[in-house]
C-alpha cells in the first residue's frame, strides 16, 4: 500500500504559474527570435501576415513579413510587460509566503553543493547512480537545478530590465543600442536555462515529475523519497 | 525571403566630397529636400549657421557648419595686424552608404534594401519603426519621422536608376561632389590624398563593410577641426558587440541544444536497455 501513497509536490497555483510561463515565454522566445533573425525565420510570420497584407491591400511578399514582423513585435512588446509583471508577483507572493523553496539548498555547504551538482550531472550525461548520501540530501530541487534557476533570474532581469527600458525610457540610439545588447545577452543567458530545463525534464528519471506537472501534482511517495528525501522527510514531519 | 546582398567592396557607385570646394550655399540641402519631396523645416534660431540643427525625417542632408576661433595677421606695408576671427567650414552630411550597412544588417524586417549601385535605402511601406537602424547606425543617421517611420538619404537611387545624378551633386555650384563609380571615386580620393589631403572613407572597420560610399576630403587644417567631430576613426557601437555575441551565441546554443537532444536520446536508450534487462531478470 504504501508504494500507491502519493504526494503532492507542485501545487496548483505552481503549475498554473507554469503554464502561464509556458505561454508567454514560448510567445516571447518565437516572436523574439522573429526580430533576432528575420532572414532565417521570415517563414514563420509569412503565413501570419499575408492574410493581413491582402486585407490591406499591400505587396503579397514584402507587405505579408512586414505586417507579420509589425504583429510579432507588437505581441513581444505586450507579452513582455505581462509576462514581467506575472513573474514579481509570483516572486514575491513565494518570499511573502515562505514557499520559496528553490533557494534552500543554497544553504548547504559549498563542497556538498558540489558534490551533488556533479552527482546529478553525471547521473543525466553518463547513467552513474546517485550515491545514496547525496540521494538522502537531496531536497524539493537540486542544486543543478537551483543553479541553472539562478542563471534563468539573471536572464529575466537583465531581458526586463532591458526590455522595459526599451519600451518606455526615451533613450539616446547609444543607450537604445546598449540595451538592445542587454537584452541579448539576456536572452541567450535564458536559453542556456532552457536547455537545461527541456533536458532535465524531459530525462527518463523525471518523467513522473514532468506527469505531475502537467497532470495532478502528485507523484508517488516512493519516488518522491528516491528523487528529493531531504523535502519529504521535511513535509512529513510537518504532517 | 528576406535577403540581404551587399555588392563588393569595389562594385556600385561612389561619391567623393571635397570639402574644400563647399562654401556653404545649402543648395544640395534644399535640392534634396524638393528632389525628394520632403516638407520645409521650419527654422528656429541657433547659435550657428546650421538649419535645421540636425539631420531630420525631412531632412536627409543637412550642411553642417562647424566654427573655429583663429588667429590671422594682415600684412600691410606699414604694418601688420594681427586679429581673431571665426573660421567656418561648412561640411554637407547625409548618410554616408557604409558598403556593408549595419542599419540594413539590423533591420528585423528587411525594410533596408541595398541596390546593385550600393545605395542603402529604408523602403518606408515595410519599416516597422523599431529604430534598430539608428542603434547600429556608428554615424547617427536615420530620424524617426512623424509617422513612426525612420527616413534617410536614398542615394536618389531613382535618380541613379535612370542615368542620373543624385539631386544634391547635379546642384552644387562649386563642383564639391564627384559622383562616379566606386572604383574611380577610389583612385579620385587616393589622388586627392596624393595632394596632401586628408580622406575618410577609403580604409575604415570592418563593422561599416571597410570603407563608404560616401568619401570625404580635406585639406589637413580642415580635416584636423572637421573629421573627429564628424566621422569617427573607428565607426562602431554596441551593436558591432551584439553582432559578435550573435555569431558566437546562436551556433553555440544550437549546438548545446543539439548536444542535449542526444544526450536524451542515448539517457532513453539506456534506461529502456536497463528495463528490458530487469525484466528479462524477472
Amino acid at each position: 500500500m504504501a508504494e500507491r501513497e502519493e504526494l503532492e509536490i507542485i501545487s496548483v497555483g505552481y503549475r498554473l504559474a507554469h503554464w502561464l510561463n509556458l505561454i508567454l515565454f514560448s510567445t516571447l522566445l518565437i516572436t523574439g527570435l522573429v526580430l533576432l533573425e528575420i532572414e532565417v525565420l521570415a517563414y514563420i510570420v509569412y503565413p501570419i501576415g499575408a492574410p493581413i497584407a491582402t486585407l490591406l491591400g499591400l505587396d503579397p511578399g514584402t507587405g505579408a513579413v512586414t505586417a507579420g514582423v509589425q504583429i510579432a513585435r507588437m505581441l513581444h512588446r505586450l507579452v513582455g510587460p505581462l509576462w514581467g509583471f506575472i513573474i514579481v508577483v509570483y516572486v514575491a507572493y513565494l518570499l511573502v509566503s515562505g514557499r520559496l523553496e528553490t533557494l534552500r539548498v543554497l544553504r548547504k555547504p559549498v563542497g556538498q553543493q558540489l558534490r551533488e551538482a556533479l552527482a546529478i550531472l553525471y547521473h543525466y550525461l553518463l547513467g552513474r547512480e546517485i550515491p545514496e548520501d547525496v540521494k538522502k540530501g537531496l531536497d524539493r530541487h537540486n542544486v543543478l537545478a537551483v543553479y541553472i534557476t539562478l542563471l534563468l533570474a539573471i536572464g529575466v532581469v537583465l531581458v526586463g530590465l532591458s526590455g522595459l527600458a526599451i519600451q518606455y525610457l526615451d533613450l539616446t540610439p547609444s543607450q537604445y543600442g546598449l540595451m538592445l545588447l542587454l537584452h541579448d545577452i539576456g536572452f541567450y543567458i535564458t536559453i542556456i536555462y532552457l536547455i537545461g530545463h527541456v533536458f532535465a525534464s524531459f530525462h527518463p528519471s523525471n518523467v513522473i515529475l514532468i506527469k505531475a506537472m502537467f497532470g495532478d501534482g502528485r507523484v508517488p511517495l516512493s519516488w518522491a523519497r528516491e528523487h528529493m528525501n531531504a523535502y519529504v522527510e521535511r513535509v512529513l514531519a510537518r504532517r | 525571403m528576406v535577403k540581404l546582398r551587399f555588392p563588393s567592396r569595389d562594385e556600385g557607385v561612389a561619391v567623393v566630397v571635397d570639402l574644400d570646394k563647399c562654401m556653404g550655399c545649402r543648395a544640395c540641402q534644399i535640392e534634396c529636400q524638393e528632389w525628394n519631396g520632403r516638407k520645409a523645416l521650419e527654422t528656429t534660431f541657433s547659435p550657428t549657421f546650421t538649419n535645421p540643427p540636425d539631420l531630420h525625417a525631412d531632412a536627409w542632408k543637412v550642411v553642417f557648419f562647424h566654427e573655429f576661433p583663429v588667429s590671422k595677421t594682415l600684412k600691410f606695408a606699414e604694418a601688420e595686424v594681427a586679429m581673431k576671427t571665426v573660421e567656418v567650414v561648412p561640411v554637407p552630411y547625409n548618410c554616408l552608404h557604409c558598403a556593408k550597412a549595419p542599419c540594413a544588417r539590423a533591420c528585423p524586417v528587411g525594410a533596408i534594401k541595398v541596390s546593385p549601385e550600393g545605395a542603402v535605402v529604408i523602403e518606408p511601406s515595410e519599416c516597422v519603426g523599431c529604430g534598430y537602424c539608428l542603434a547600429s547606425c556608428p554615424y547617427n543617421v536615420p530620424r524617426r519621422g512623424s509617422d513612426g517611420k525612420y527616413y534617410k538619404c536614398t542615394f536618389c537611387v531613382d535618380r541613379i536608376q535612370s542615368g542620373l545624378m543624385p539631386a544634391c551633386v547635379e546642384v552644387c555650384p562649386t563642383n564639391v561632389f564627384t559622383f562616379t563609380s566606386m572604383r574611380e571615386a577610389t583612385k579620385i580620393a587616393e589622388g586627392l590624398r596624393a595632394q596632401g589631403k586628408k580622406v575618410y572613407g577609403l580604409s575604415l572597420d570592418g563593422y561599416v563593410g571597410g570603407r563608404v560610399r560616401w568619401i570625404f576630403a580635406a585639406s589637413e587644417d580642415k580635416a584636423s577641426r572637421v573629421f573627429p567631430a564628424m566621422f569617427p576613426e573607428t565607426p562602431r557601437n554596441f551593436n558591432a558587440i551584439r553582432e559578435s555575441l550573435e555569431g558566437v551565441a546562436i551556433p553555440g546554443l544550437s549546438l548545446a541544444s543539439i548536444f542535449a537532444l542526444a544526450a536524451l536520446a542515448v539517457a532513453w536508450w539506456r534506461a529502456r536497455r536497463t528495463n528490458s534487462k530487469s525484466e528479462g531478470a524477472t
